[in-house]
């Protein structure tokens, strides 16, 4: 199911704009392997759970994937045939922020022939210019 | 484990304009510090310092000048791809005395969970910090997990260090697990994904200020 926060402060946000490359969530963490954003970009709730569903299909039930991003914005749109000067339109999605560097899955447990393949199908359903990255060892 | 000896070069110019040009020429800037000694600014050939990563070779000397000085690898900055290495701290040790480094951890064996109950082996600590003598760091510490089923773990007071190498982490630390596999992708799951309908979440507050304004509204309501 598609993923949402559980509360929220606010129902809608403004675009804001997205500055620089990631600082944070830009090193393999949990997993053996990432798919790394190479752009800015917003990585909607639907594009994220069909990413992860199409890895679970090639996967079926081994190796262990991790999912480093939430989509915690809202994205509001107006009605087809509305009048101008209705006001904000009402949320009908929700998208998580990345920048260059930003790990948007992790896989862990696995060969590295089968994650490049398995990225490979999730990074065709990901908005935005992505590479694998492998771990590095922690100084 | 023999310690490798490193080329560096002093370098005067300090700042972000010099430090470009380093890196547009294949060098990493590094600072070299420790032991009451003055600092000392340095650069190590990119490819080098990337060799000593991969061999998880933390403690090395430094040859700058025809003068030898035991180092190790504090800390490496990378860019914001991870793809280069920026800049690297190196402080000066003494091979007498114990140093903290982090040593890579491998599983030996097929975990009775993965090969039976189709389980995943989940290694929690890639790494793990250990005290010893800058000669006695070990390659790696090898982890025999051919008996951890679905649901066990192995913590560091399991490893077997070798000796004169002590755990610097408490001993309930959880190094290697098996998990069961991940969930499978469902039908149910496939459907909601068709669906465009979605629910909205719980706004912060706003249950608080409906329920206050319910009570001052009864309250008016009494008092007429």
């Amino acid at each position: 199911m598609a993923k949402m926060p559980k509360r929220v402060k606010y129902r809608k946000t403004q675009r804001g704009s997205i500055k620089g490359d990631a600082g944070r969530g830009n090193r393999v963490s949990f997993g053996d392997y990432g798919l790394q954003a190479l752009e800015r970009g917003w990585i909607n709730s639907h594009q994220l759970e069909s990413g992860r569903t199409s890895i679970g299909h090639f996967l079926r039930d081994e190796g262990k994937l991790t999912i480093r991003i939430f989509p915690h914005k809202s994205i509001t749109a107006t009605p087809a045939e509305t009048r101008m000067g209705t006001g904000k339109g009402e949320p009908v999605d929700w998208v998580a922020i990345v920048k260059p560097g930003t790990i948007i899955y992790e896989l862990g447990g696995l060969p590295e022939e089968l994650v490049r393949e398995a990225f490979a199908r999730a990074a065709h359903k990901m908005p935005v210019k992505t590479k694998m990255v492998q771990r590095r060892f922690k100084v | 484990m023999d310690i490798p000896t490193v080329k560096a070069l002093a370098r005067t110019d300090a700042g972000r304009r010099s430090c470009r040009r380093l890196r547009r020429s294949g060098q990493v800037p590094a600072i070299l510090y420790g032991r009451g000694k003055p600092n000392v600014m340095l650069s190590i050939e990119e490819k080098v310092l990337e060799d000593l990563l991969n061999a998880h070779a933390l403690v090395f000397n430094i040859k700058t000048e025809g003068e030898n000085t035991p180092v190790q690898l504090r800390e490496v900055q990378y860019d914001s791809l991870g793809d280069n290495i920026y800049h690297a701290d190196l402080g000066r040790i003494s091979l007498t005395e114990k140093v903290e480094v982090s040593v890579s951890v491998e599983t030996k064996g097929e975990a009775a969970g993965v090969r039976d109950e189709g389980g995943v082996l989940e290694l929690v600590r890639h790494e793990i910090a250990v005290e010893c003598l800058p000669g006695n760091i070990p390659e790696n510490i090898t982890v025999d997990v051919s008996e951890l089923g679905v649901g066990d773990d192995l913590r560091i007071g399991d490893l077997q260090l070798p000796e004169g190498v002590d755990a610097v982490e408490g001993v309930d630390s959880v190094v290697v697990t098996c998990v069961p596999p991940m969930e499978m992708v469902t039908e149910e799951d496939e459907e909601l994904l068709g669906e465009d309908v979605m629910a909205e979440p719980e706004l912060i507050g706003r249950e608080e200020e409906e329920e206050e304004g319910v009570e001052e509204t009864e309250a008016e309501e009494t008092e007429e």
